[in-house]
């Protein structure tokens, strides 16, 4: 019984809000009220929300200062001034903007955008379409071989052949190297161990020939 | 344009101290936010939807004020002084009796400005304004149920406040004994009227 006066309590207890702000029906309000009525302890806490309630109606509306609102004003005029003299095209054309349609608002932009990467991009093209940073610029034509770069006029021909020659000689040991290292290494780490492991259970099954398996390593 | 400048300040001026004011406690404060507001209104002029004036004001209000209590979080807080003495009385017993709707106001708006926001935003909009939760909702950006729901935890929290429970019983137990020595005044008095009669 008296769980359900408690419980009775809390759902007349949440509906103090609604009932104070006029939200409750009349059937809702009577019951509401037949219950504050009767339990004391509700009457006591609706009372104490009741003045709550009155209490925040009753603060009263402040007001500011008139110095501080004509500081204000004086403040805002001077902004004014100094926007007419430097931003007034830009406010303009913001304003042109807002009051055309969507389509135009949005065109714009994206062709100015466009406009100014055509414009921007050949100063971004990449540094290597550019002639080489070069003193003297002198091409040569070898025996056989004619190069797709310029060459600096510091090096005779004679040296660069023979540069390029021991650059050759350089890369093929380096492949030889390259490869050699690949056979050791494959033979050590792949070869090797599967072998050993193949051996290994051949000689596993050739041991014990006399399981029921008759030999085979399967 | 100016004279419709001047009319949104006389319209909203004091809708927007109070906020300010409410929210802070303190005058100082207050008077700079309504400036501040102010001088966006008449820099955003132009590209502000008129209809929704009430709306854009207050946003602009609240967030100033949320920045305000940001700033001035790490400083020792710098309240009027009119709200502290009653505070401060509703602690100590011996002027329990001097407890009156001053102090029970005053501890309010204590309890006002101790509650986080959007808590004390709505409930300063809607229950000391009385804006509606239309305007509310724009101001705040949120749905109207979400208002309702801040506005209810608010009053909830409110309510919650151990002293200003501690004024109400107070001020409730005085009044009743008001009644009762009432009651029996009227009885002592009552033959001494015969009396002059």
């Amino acid at each position: 019984m008296s769980t359900n006066n408690e419980s009775q309590c809390y759902f007349v207890q949440l509906q103090f809000d609604a009932y104070l702000d006029g939200e409750l029906s009349e059937t809702q309000q009577e019951s509401f009220l037949s219950h504050v009525n009767s339990c004391a302890i509700c009457a006591r806490e609706f009372r104490y929300a009741q003045t709550i309630q009155d209490g925040l109606l009753d603060l009263p509306l402040l007001d500011c200062s008139e110095a501080a609102i004509e500081q204000a004003q004086h403040i805002a005029m001077n902004s004014q001034t100094t926007k007419q003299s430097g931003g007034r095209w830009f406010e303009g054309l913001l304003e042109w903007l807002a009051a055309t349609p969507p389509v135009i608002r949005y065109a714009f932009p994206a062709a100015a955008v466009a406009v100014i990467g055509l414009i921007a991009l050949p100063q971004l093209q990449p540094a290597d379409s550019e002639p080489p940073l070069a003193v003297n610029e002198t091409s040569f034509t070898l025996d056989n071989a004619e190069l797709p770069f310029v060459l600096p006029a510091q090096y005779s021909p004679t040296e660069i052949v023979e540069a390029l020659n021991e650059l050759n000689l350089a890369i093929e040991y380096l492949n030889q190297v390259s490869q050699r290292t690949e056979a050791m290494v494959g033979n050590r780490f792949l070869v090797r161990p599967i072998r050993d492991r193949l051996n290994a259970s051949f000689e596993r099954v050739r041991v014990s020939t006399n399981d029921a398996l008759g030999g085979d390593p399967i | 344009m100016l004279e419709q400048y001047q009319q949104a300040i006389a319209q909203y001026r004091q809708r927007i101290y109070s906020f300010a004011h409410y929210s802070l406690r303190a005058r100082e404060d207050a008077e700079d936010i309504t400036q501040e507001v102010f001088i966006k209104l008449w820099q955003h002029w132009q590209r502000i939807d008129h209809s929704k004036l009430n709306a854009w004001l207050m946003r602009v209000a609240h967030n100033a004020v949320i920045d305000h209590v940001r700033k001035r979080k790490n400083h020792v807080e710098n309240t009027d002084d009119y709200a502290e003495p009653d505070v401060q009385a509703a602690s100590d017993e011996e002027v329990g009796q001097k407890l009156d709707d001053e102090a029970f106001k005053a501890q309010l708006m204590h309890c006002i400005h101790s509650l986080d926001d959007p808590f004390r935003s709505i409930i300063i909009m809607r229950d000391i304004q009385g804006q509606s939760y239309a305007d509310i909702q724009h101001s705040l950006d949120m749905s109207e149920s979400q208002v309702k729901v801040y506005l209810h935890r608010g009053r909830r929290k409110l309510r919650g406040n151990d002293k200003l429970r501690q004024l109400f019983d107070l001020k409730t137990d005085r009044s009743e004994q008001a009644r009762e020595s009432n009651k029996v005044a009227m009885k002592v008095v009552k033959p001494t009227r015969d009396k002059q009669r």
